[in-house]
């Protein structure tokens, strides 16, 4: 009898107490575990982020490659920005064109720039384990997956800015702000994925989910106070004029 | 191409199967030539209203109506895709969109010659007539669109086993919110409204369409608080 026991092998231990068997993984879990991504250079990052989320997520949390990724996410922000800014000012005349292509990537790389200490020391202190260079990579991830969907609408947000008289103001000006808010919140989405990712694979936390949650409403807010400074959505501002005053004024006027 | 069609209209799953093995740039052609000719039939029968130029200039505009609407469209219906966990290729994606839109394009100029007759034969210049037609078209629209849908869905199904709900949705509200307006641009369809005949691009550029229905809508607001 005994004999036939020891053949079953030792009896499976119960769960420590107090503590949940592990929930089976969500599907997109299951699919970013499956991600492979071979990081070639800086321009096939936007593949890896659209392609391979699970692989750059693994790659963010050890450490693989930040370089290249920094590098790819910068250039990809930056183009991004920069092609959807002159789509912004087509509105106002080809004069606008190419001070609001290059004043939105002021507003996006400023804002990223801005609020990245804030988001170091606030996650660090929080306990997440995170090196100043994975903070810098996963605020660039957030606006190069953001930009990844600007450039998908670039082309219906410039078909509607040529093909739609100055009357219209308001509906161009209400579809930027939807898009815009759309690529954000993408970019947001990604970062909040990787988060749950890496917590659930290596039970560690590489960010804190409510100071993220905090510092996205933060960066928002900086980039909104950006825009209404600096101004590449106002047609009727000059080509370097900036202009005091709190952005939620300037939206009220509107 | 008949059997190209055929598998499409009656066997969506088998046309992606055989998609997925056969030469893209074959596939991809043939499918563009079937949707081209469905378009152009409808635009025929719609253009056949007024007769003289609007018969070969509708013919032509329908087709580019949905092309145009594509390329617009195609940046971000591809990268909806990848982000859903939908791992095609930019061919594969181009595949499906195709499908769709092609039978939607084949539906609608199955319904040519129905839509034609009616169009030929209401008399001109009538509001009523104009707006019976309108519906008429309409409807056909709707009917040819969930075709069209049903065949997006199977492509997206045949491409991955997980959700395809989310990237099916958003390539319909997109597709639609940019036709709406590309359709816009190059008004008039059943008619010569506004005083237009044949195709004026300054006519087509006054405006938008969005603002039109809110124009619309206002007006009817404000006679009906004005009635009432």
């Amino acid at each position: 009898m005994s004999t036939e026991l020891e053949a079953l092998g030792p009896a499976a231990s119960p769960p420590p107490y107090g503590r949940e068997p592990a929930a089976a993984p969500r599907p997109w879990v299951t699919r970013w575990e499956s991600d492979t991504f071979a990081l070639t250079g800086p321009l096939s990052v936007g593949g890896g982020l659209l392609r391979a989320q699970g692989a750059v997520a693994r790659d963010l949390f050890n450490g693989h490659g930040l370089n290249t990724y920094i590098a790819g996410c910068t250039l990809l922000m930056v183009f991004a920005s920069l092609l959807y800014g002159a789509i912004l000012g087509s509105v106002a005349g080809a004069g606008q064109v190419a001070y609001a292509a290059l004043k939105f990537p002021v507003v996006i790389v400023g804002a990223s720039a801005i609020c990245l200490p804030s988001f170091f020391v606030f996650q660090a202190l929080t306990g997440a384990r995170l090196t100043f260079k994975q903070a810098l990579a996963s605020v660039l991830m957030l606006g190069a997956a953001a930009g990844l969907i600007l450039l998908g609408c670039a082309p219906i947000a410039w078909f509607f800015s040529v093909s739609t008289t100055e009357d219209s103001q308001a509906f161009l000006g209400l579809m930027h702000a939807v898009v815009i808010t759309l690529s954000t919140t993408f970019g947001f989405h990604f970062i909040a994925r990787t988060h749950r990712y890496v917590a659930w694979k290596h039970g560690e936390r590489l960010f804190d989910g409510r100071v993220l949650a905090l510092w996205f409403a933060l960066l928002v807010l900086v980039a909104a106070q950006m825009a209404s400074f600096i101004g590449p959505l106002d047609p009727d501002r000059g080509r370097v004029e900036t202009r005091r005053g709190f952005f939620l004024t300037a939206l009220f006027e509107v | 191409m008949a059997a190209l069609v055929g598998k499409l209209l009656h066997a969506p799953d088998a046309h992606f199967r055989l998609a997925w093995r056969a030469p893209a740039l074959t596939i991809n052609g043939r499918l563009l030539t079937a949707g081209v000719v469905g378009a152009m039939c409808w635009g025929a029968a719609m253009g056949s209203h007024v007769g003289r130029d609007h018969l070969w200039i509708t013919t032509l505009k329908m087709p580019l109506f949905f092309l145009f609407t594509l390329a617009l469209c195609f940046p971000l219906m591809h990268i909806t895709l990848l982000v859903s966990g939908v791992r095609a290729r930019t061919s594969q994606t181009l595949t499906v969109a195709l499908s769709g839109i092609s039978t939607l394009a084949i539906c609608l100029g199955a319904c040519a010659p129905v839509v034609g007759l009616f169009c030929a034969s209401a008399p001109i210049p009538s509001m009523a007539s104009y707006l019976n037609l309108y519906v008429l078209c309409l409807a056909c629209g709707v009917v040819a669109g969930v075709a069209g849908l049903r065949v997006l869905a199977r492509g997206m199904r045949s491409l991955t086993t997980s959700g395809i709900k989310a990237p099916l949705i958003v390539w319909a509200l997109v597709y639609q919110f940019v036709g709406a307006q590309v359709a816009w641009l190059l008004r008039p369809w059943i008619g010569s409204s506004y005083g237009v005949d044949g195709y004026s691009l300054s006519h087509g550029l006054s405006g938008n369409f969005y603002m039109g229905v809110w124009a619309v809508l206002t007006r009817w607001v404000t006679e009906l608080g004005a009635m009432s």
